[in-house]
């Protein structure tokens, strides 16, 4: 084993050192942008093909979710025109993929002007969409690309290798661009053709094409407009899209109108998109944007809260309310992690029995999501093809007692890390940004640990940025004084994006320890290191068979479920919601004729929606 | 007069002195690094990005230095810029500002419109029935947070009755004025609730004292209508203190909109003010605050020597 990983030192070096993007933003926020991934290869094969068995029982506790609205083809006729507007959680900070953070609502708006070069479908595989293939080397160090004919951007300009060339030094030096390059091991991307452009890694990577289906690398926008002023892009960007934008008044309502030259059909031969216009108006407050979808103001709406999730139900079955919802449970899960270097985190027996001692069901409820949000096992959903039977039956479950009888052995060890006397209470500051729901679902964990006699809790709050930045831990070498933190982990992308960074050596002596100097990943928040799981997570980089990558994540998963480095407080679920005759949003299609992967983390495709008549 | 308006002027100057001082102290001493905030995951990935930025906020330097920079940049309009937007915050503020006057103006028309009858009502009938039912109407406004009203007005007017829309801003410029006040109306009349309330005990309050002036009684003995006597003799010389709360509270208000604007989702300077917060964007945080104190602080000073203009007794004194 140590020759192995002698010999992969550099490998490491690099994912570890590199591939550091993105978490954060599925992190804490939930909803930040980051490259998904999954298994490539040529023309990105299917995880869905593979075992992804019928999930046997339901993940985690005795709760049970219900999310789900199936991706189907549409019966209704579609009709062209008609303008919709849709209500967001939050406006978008701004529109250039290479350097605005592009979370949940400012994916809704930036899918309408730039198209992805590679999307996700129905199964969960990465397909071309702007490109026509995409294929890589065996080593994946290598990725060919050809692109479609025939497309033009919004400002008559054609769509050349070249563009996808030129976009490269701005992807550089744009603060989103830059991280996503760096976790990609992206080193030059030229054109090698009319339409044929060349990505060359310094590290192979498998989950490519996620990087491609995301914003900071993946949307493909002007090159010279954005060059020529950053600034001017944001209020006017121009890419492919579907839509063309029209006026943008921040915080109040940004218009795209309909590309009238969009290169994209449906699969029936018809111009896309079959709107003429769309508006995005971020509405804040979650109450104001189900009553804004409810009483006409707008047509559609987003939330990635489950509590609105249960209003918007209720008012559709008790008030007749007259929407649709669209409804999604993501991999994304809630909860938090332990700080396993501060004491008394660092002795398994107290995660585990911190763990036992959680009931997901009822912060569930707290949370507002009973019968919505599926209790959490794993960094997957029972409906990914990631899901793993084995480890949601390994995960440690509510068992209150259970977990009183070993925090009472670690209570009661004479050697106990936290040095305190045998017999006294831990202590544990349980922190969670200040989200009214949040602090809810604090009290429910305060209350179960002091209903122990063996934990005393302080409860923190800080605002978002401020709880990240005690995570990251920065003053401290990247440690953090954090103790049991609140947190997200998990996204639909490619489970490389977001394991690989948070299963580095977390510490500089850490890394030198196991013989990787110079290896630390800041974003390893827990600080929890194995060295099997991180060489799981590497070795599934360096392979595209689905069977192999499965069995990796697996084994990484059933570690976490044994070594309780972080706990889970239910799967994000998230919707959009919009009035019965808005069509199409669960019936778009990716180029070939299949069908797309729907809404995920409520991030629709607007190409093909449509208002029936 | 001269000597008013120096005297004014000086304590206005000193009165901005501190706001500013306690602005940037405040920001200052918020938990956490500001460049985590700005980059992100980018803040643990390039030094140099990292110490250009520190170097540009200034972060480096000792606390009063940088509030002595700032204050020099305030001073000459120079706000800064946005890190996460990349806007100019004085543009930010000039165009947000309009949107959040026309909220203060409209709540302040709407809270005199209801407030000026029921006080005098109140005054006229002191001690009555309708005194006693306007008295408790006005309290309940008074107790009930602004918020809940907006809440209640959306399910009313948007949800039940769909007459107004439940959130957003229509333009004058883009949608015409129609438009506009269907989408300010409500939020309007979220902050004017309390308005009212304030504006009502007031009036209430100097009528019943001007009502026992001997001139009044004059009035009374010469036969004139209690309407006339109420509306010519009463209600103007109670009016002096109505004028000063109504500019100190427009002045409030242009800060105090911070709620309702986000809760309607209107683009006004309380909603840019929630979003800077929620993004640690320090320069705008600092620029906001900034103006919304010192406009308030300004409008206090006017309406402090427009009081001396009207009544020769506080100039005098």
């Amino acid at each position: 084993m140590g020759e192995t990983v002698m010999r992969r030192k550099g490998l490491y070096r690099s994912v570890a050192f590199l591939a550091i993007a993105g978490l954060i933003a599925g992190a804490c926020g939930g909803d930040d942008d980051s490259a998904p991934a999954d298994t490539p290869s040529e023309e990105a094969e299917a995880p869905a093909d593979e075992p992804a068995e019928e999930p046997a029982v339901e993940a985690g506790d005795v709760a049970e979710g219900d999310v789900d609205t199936a991706i189907e083809e549409e019966e209704s006729t579609v009709a062209y025109g008609g303008s919709i507007s849709v209500g967001l959680e939050a406006e978008a900070t701004g529109l250039r993929p290479w350097e605005d953070t592009c979370s949940s609502p400012c994916y809704n708006m930036m899918i309408s002007v730039f198209d992805k070069l590679i999307e996700m479908d129905v199964n969960g595989n990465y397909v071309p969409y702007l490109a026509e293939s995409l294929t890589s080397n065996e080593d994946f160090t290598v990725w060919t690309m050809t692109l479609r004919g025939d497309v033009t951007f919004h400002n008559g300009v054609e769509l050349t290798a070249q563009s996808i060339a030129d976009m490269f030094p701005i992807q550089q030096a744009g603060a989103a661009g830059s991280s996503a390059i760096a976790a990609a091991n992206l080193v030059s991307v030229e054109a090698t053709g009319d339409l044929e452009v060349t990505y060359t890694l310094s590290e192979g990577g498998s989950a490519f094409p996620a990087t491609l289906s995301r914003a900071p690398v993946g949307f493909v926008f002007e090159p010279a407009a954005a060059a020529a002023d950053s600034e001017g892009f944001s209020m006017a960007p121009v890419g492919t899209g579907p839509f063309v934008i029209d006026s943008r008044d921040l915080d109040n309502e940004t218009t795209f109108v309909r590309n009238d030259s969009y290169w994209a059909t449906d699969p029936d031969g018809n111009a896309l998109p079959y709107l003429d216009s769309i508006s995005f108006r971020p509405i804040p407050d979650e109450g104001t944007r189900l009553d804004a979808l409810l009483s006409g103001t707008v047509n559609a709406m987003q939330t990635l809260r489950q509590g609105t999730i249960r209003d918007a139900r209720n008012a559709r079955d008790e008030d007749g309310a007259d929407i649709t919802l669209y409804e999604f449970q993501g991999n994304n899960v809630g909860g938090g992690m332990y700080n396993v270097l501060v004491p008394p985190f660092d002795d398994v027996r107290v995660r585990r029995a911190l763990t036992h001692m959680n009931s997901q069901e009822q912060v569930i409820e707290a949370l507002g999501g009973t019968g919505i949000s599926l209790p959490g096992t794993q960094w997957f959903s029972p409906d990914s093809p990631w899901w793993s039977e084995k480890v949601a039956e390994a995960w440690p479950k509510f068992d209150f007692e259970g977990g009183v009888a070993i925090l009472t052995e670690y209570v009661n060890d004479p050697e106990r890390s936290d040095g305190k006397a045998v017999g006294e209470s831990i202590d544990v500051e349980l922190s969670c940004p200040p989200d009214p729901t949040l602090i809810a679902s604090m009290q429910v964990v305060e209350q179960l640990y002091t209903a122990s006699g063996l934990v005393n809790v302080t409860m923190t709050n800080y605002d978002q940025q401020t709880h990240i930045g005690i995570a990251l831990g920065g003053e401290n070498g990247f440690v953090g004084n954090h103790q049991q933190h609140c947190w997200r982990w998990s996204s639909d992308d490619d489970p490389s994006v977001n394991l690989t960074p948070a299963l580095a050596p977390p510490t500089a002596e850490i890394a030198e320890a196991i013989g990787l100097p110079g290896v630390v990943s800041p974003l390893n928040f827990s600080n929890w290191f194995s060295p099997t799981a991180f060489q799981a997570a590497v070795a599934a980089t360096k392979t595209d068979d689905f069977a192999t990558r499965y069995g990796l994540y697996e084994s990484i998963m059933l570690e976490f479920a044994d070594q309780v480095p972080v706990y889970y407080s239910g799967h994000t679920a998230t919707a959009i919601g919009t009035e019965s005759n808005v069509l199409g949003l669960n019936s778009w299609h990716v180029p070939s004729g299949e069908l797309g992967i729907g809404f995920p983390n409520a991030e629709g495709r607007w190409a093909e929606v449509f208002i029936s008549s | 007069m001269g000597k008013v308006i120096a005297g004014r002027l000086v304590r206005l100057i000193a009165t901005l002195l501190a706001v500013t001082f306690l602005t940037f102290s405040m920001t200052a001493l918020l938990p956490g690094d500001p460049v985590n905030a700005i980059l992100g995951v980018d803040s643990v990935r390039d030094p140099e990005v990292v110490a250009k930025i520190r170097a540009d906020l200034g972060l480096d330097d000792p606390f009063l230095i940088r509030y002595v920079n700032w204050l020099g940049n305030t001073v000459t309009g120079d706000l800064g810029q946005s890190y996460i937007t990349d806007q100019e915050v004085i543009s930010t503020i000039s165009q947000r500002l309009p949107v959040t006057a026309q909220l203060a103006f409209m709540a302040i028309i709407m809270a005199l419109i209801l407030a000026i009858p029921i006080g005098v009502l109140g005054a006229y009938k002191q001690g009555k029935w309708q005194d006693s039912t306007t008295s408790a109407g006005v309290q309940v406004a008074l107790s009930v947070p602004n918020f809940i009203v907006g809440i209640f007005l959306i399910w009313l007017f948007s949800v039940q009755l769909g007459w107004l829309p439940a959130s957003n801003w229509n333009r004058i410029s883009n949608d015409g004025l129609i438009e506009n006040l269907k989408t300010a109306i409500l939020p309007a009349s979220a902050l004017a609730m309390t308005q009212m309330a304030i504006f009502s005990r007031l009036v209430r309050s100097d009528m019943i004292a001007t009502l026992q002036e001997n001139y009044i009684l004059a009035a009374r003995s010469k036969g004139l209508s209690n309407r006339f006597i109420l509306l010519r003799h009463a209600l103007r010389p109670s009016s002096l203190s109505l004028m000063t709360i109504i500019g100190i509270n427009f002045g409030a208000l242009l800060g105090g909109t911070v709620i309702i604007e986000t809760l309607f989702a209107i683009p006004g300077i309380g909603f840019r003010l929630i979003n800077a917060i929620n993004q640690r964007d320090i320069i705008v945080i600092q620029g906001i605050t900034v103006f919304i104190a010192t406009a308030y602080v300004v409008i206090n000073t006017v309406v402090d020597l427009l009081y001396a203009v009207i009544d020769p007794r506080i100039r005098r004194a």
